[in-house]
């Protein structure tokens, strides 16, 4: 479980979280929705310890601070930041060790899964932005963590290895894991959701829940474009949504 | 699209106000002195037209090969990142684009010229140089350096890749330089007799005969519009050279994109790794490595940091334990200490000065280090181990590098001090080194960490005077150690050891008081990439 409790980030004066507070269950996959400068980055980069911030954070009960909490985070960053010099397979086999993960063959299901074992060899510096994302997320999941948190993971991916992932996230989800997904792109959010925080202006401006069957409810395209661009384009979106359907 | 390049640098300059008022007040400097060089004021040794023509024509030297190394920072590597965006990729034929780059060369050459132009009073001083002087100097400097630098840009753009290209260029004019200052000596031993009267001269009856040398008139441009001599056929020579060079500009397919783009990338790299405070050199070598047959197969837990930096070590260099940086400062110590040693007959003293210069070159070398890049990564972050014991393993990386400089100090010191530097104070100093290095590059990190935002030269700055601090603790606890054990000394070998190592001690207790320091910095400060 991912708990976010009143948790506010300046920079200077720029409030970038404004009282920010949230719960992800565990088996539960949410998201956090909002247009480019929302502050979603900011409470993602919070949540992994990498921030100062007023408030609180919890993961499974244990601040994320605490070496406990960190042992079941897994983070994907939003720009990968390898190391130049190592290979795939050292980047893995590094943080392997460094979390103390015995070898027992999840690295290599990994590198077969986002298609990296024929370039397992390539260094770091010679990967391209998509192949250097693929890494890092076979790096956050590498220890196998309760709570994984991507901050716009979609971002330079391939088809495939798009559709790796979101499989990836059902998985997860099965496995009663908690996920947080950062996105700004809400076209490649499907069904997989079950909770979607939508941030404007470093609040959550509204929150939704994927229940099945409730029709009288906005769907959650209607919703974003109500809070961030206003009503006209909440129409135009409920509109295209009903074409859609038809 | 000249008007958009000129909006992009008025915005860039418009941008920078305190940069223009020192340009112009540079400027009106300048200007101011020229006009004051022919006050009597300053005027006060007898003219000699001789000496006057034969320092300008070794000032026309100097800057024609001045213009020549800058020019080939044209082309390939005289764009930046943005450049490549909007000027490579946009609407703008290769040749504009070439005469873009000229700006990181021209901004020098304009730089050389104001620093040349402030300075010409010492010239009026010393030879009486008067203002019609400086006219005649800056007039033909002007087009010395303009042809130089549009020839060398012409090799930069037209061979991006090509070293050879470069060797030949570079070859060619050493080797002009070499031949004529071969002529130039035989005519001087020729008139003076021997090499030994050559040597009692005065310097300016030297400048006289090597500036007015019959063979300066060989050397292409400098040599060949020299005004008091003007000569037809130099001057015809001259006008082909420069036809020769615009008909090429006009003719050649310019394909220097690609390796513009690559350099650029290495240059912002570059660039982001020295605000880091990390020698530039340092980024240079990562793009060498090549994965071969070793296995990164060791570390578990926060001691995995220490393997995998090491392992980068040794997969960016075989002699991964060298510093590269630090021993290009070990040649200039060792010559200074060479001079040093057969100076000073007090060998003491040369041991001293060895030790204080090592450490202020350290200070630079070790100012950064490599490790600062790893928090610029989340992994230090997220790895549930203990921070300080994360930090110490990223640090300790260092120390065969450390280890091995620290030796290499121990034995240029010992080669012009001799007996004085005895096994005791080596074993000391080399102690001492390897503290004060971690001291350097522990203090380097942690003013990367709270003063990034500042700026290089601030950030410089404060540790520089951080580090001037800590050696005025470490000396001051040298001090006191002597002061205590001093009945019981008896050697130069010992008094050294206990000056050395107490001040080793300091640095050590130093350091071990940094860690928990720095990793509360670390730990604490935003992490934003």
């Amino acid at each position: 479980m991912l708990t976010v409790n009143g948790v506010t980030k300046k920079y200077k004066k720029f409030l970038a979280n404004d009282n920010l507070s949230f719960t992800i269950a565990d088996g539960e996959i949410g998201i956090l929705l909002g247009p480019n400068g929302a502050g979603k980055s900011t409470i993602i980069k919070s949540i992994a310890g990498l921030l100062r911030y007023e408030g609180d954070i919890e993961i499974n009960g244990i601040d994320n601070h605490e070496l406990e909490a960190k042992k079941m985070l897994g983070y994907i960053p939003e720009m990968p930041a390898l190391y130049d010099t190592l290979t795939i397979d050292e980047h893995l086999e590094f943080v392997r060790r460094a979390y103390k993960v015995e070898d027992t063959g999840i690295k290599e299901k990994l590198l077969e899964r986002f298609e990296l074992t024929d370039k397992r060899k390539k260094m770091g510096k010679e990967l391209s932005k998509g192949m250097q994302q693929k890494v890092s997320i076979c790096c956050a999941l590498i220890h196998d963590p309760k709570v994984v948190i991507f901050d716009e993971p979609m971002v330079g991916l391939d088809p495939h290895a798009i559709k790796e992932l979101k499989a990836l996230f059902q998985e997860l989800k099965a496995e009663g894991k908690t996920v947080l997904i950062s996105t700004h792109m809400i076209d490649t959010i499907e069904d997989y959701w079950d909770v979607a925080h939508i941030m404007m202006n470093g609040k959550i401006a509204a929150t939704k829940h994927n229940r099945p069957g409730s029709a009288d409810e906005k769907s959650l395209d209607e919703l974003f474009f109500q809070i961030t661009e206003g009503s006209a384009a909440a129409s135009t979106a409920a509109k295209k949504s009903e074409e859609e359907e038809a | 699209m000249v008007s958009a390049y000129l909006y992009r640098m008025y915005n860039t300059a418009r941008k920078k106000p305190v940069l223009l008022v020192l340009i112009i007040a540079g400027v009106i400097f300048a200007i101011n002195s020229v006009l004051k060089l022919d006050t009597p004021a300053i005027q006060f040794n007898e003219r000699n037209e001789a000496v006057i023509r034969g320092m300008t024509q070794l000032i026309l030297l100097v800057c024609a090969d001045y213009a020549f190394a800058v020019g080939f920072r044209s082309g390939v590597l005289g764009v930046s990142l943005p450049d490549v965006t909007y000027h490579l990729a946009g609407p703008y034929s290769k040749r504009f684009n070439l005469i873009m780059s000229f700006g990181y060369g021209l901004s020098s050459i304009g730089f050389f010229v104001w620093f040349l132009t402030a300075n010409t009073s010492v010239l009026a001083m010393w030879i009486g140089f008067n203002t019609h002087d400086y006219y005649v100097l800056f007039g033909q400097s002007v087009l010395a350096m303009a042809i130089m630098f549009l020839f060398t840009s012409y090799i930069s753009a037209a061979f991006p890749e090509s070293i050879k290209a470069r060797v030949i260029a570079v070859g060619g004019l050493l080797l002009l330089h070499a031949g004529i200052m071969v002529l130039v000596i035989r005519d001087l031993i020729l008139t003076f007799g021997s090499w030994a009267e050559v040597k009692v001269q005065n310097p300016l009856v030297l400048i006289d005969h090597i500036g007015n040398s019959r063979w300066m008139a060989t050397i292409p441009v400098v040599g060949w519009n020299f005004m008091p001599d003007l000569n037809w056929v130099l001057i015809m020579l001259e006008i082909v050279f420069v036809l020769v060079l615009l008909v090429l500009y006009g003719i050649t397919e310019f394909d220097f994109y690609e390796t513009a783009g690559a350099n650029a990338q290495k240059i912002a790299d570059i660039v982001e790794a020295s605000k880091a405070g990390v020698e530039a050199v340092n980024t240079g070598i990562s793009r060498t490595a090549t994965v071969g047959k070793e296995v990164y197969d060791k570390g578990w837990g926060a001691n995995a940091f220490f393997w995998q930096h090491l392992f980068q070590n040794r997969r960016e260099s075989k002699l991964f334990f060298v510093n590269k940086v630090a021993l290009i400062y070990r040649v200039f110590a060792l010559l200074i200490l060479l001079v040093s040693g057969s100076v000073l007959e007090e060998k003491l003293l040369v041991v001293v000065m060895g030790v204080a210069t090592m450490m202020v070159l350290n200070a630079i070398v070790y100012g950064g280090g490599k490790i600062v890049f790893e928090f610029n990564r989340p992994y230090f972050f997220m790895v549930p181990e203990k921070p300080g014991t994360k930090f110490a393993s990223c640090l300790l990386a260092d120390l065969p590098e450390m280890a091995f400089d620290a030796l290499l100090c121990t034995i240029i010191i010992k080669i012009p001090s001799g007996a004085s530097f005895g096994i005791f104070s080596m074993i000391c100093f080399f102690i001492m080194m390897v503290a004060f290095d971690m001291v350097s590059q522990t203090l380097g990190i942690i003013c990367v960490r709270l003063l990034r935002n500042f700026g290089k030269m601030v950030l410089m700055f404060v540790r520089y005077i951080v580090i001037i601090i800590l050696m005025l603790v470490g000396m001051t606890m040298s001090y006191f150690a002597t002061e205590a054990v001093g009945a019981l000394i008896t050697t130069d070998d010992m008094i050294l050891g206990v000056m050395i190592g107490s001040m080793g001690l300091a640095f050590v207790l130093i350091w071990l008081a940094m860690i928990p320091l720095a990793v509360k910095i670390i730990t604490k400060a935003d992490v934003n990439w």
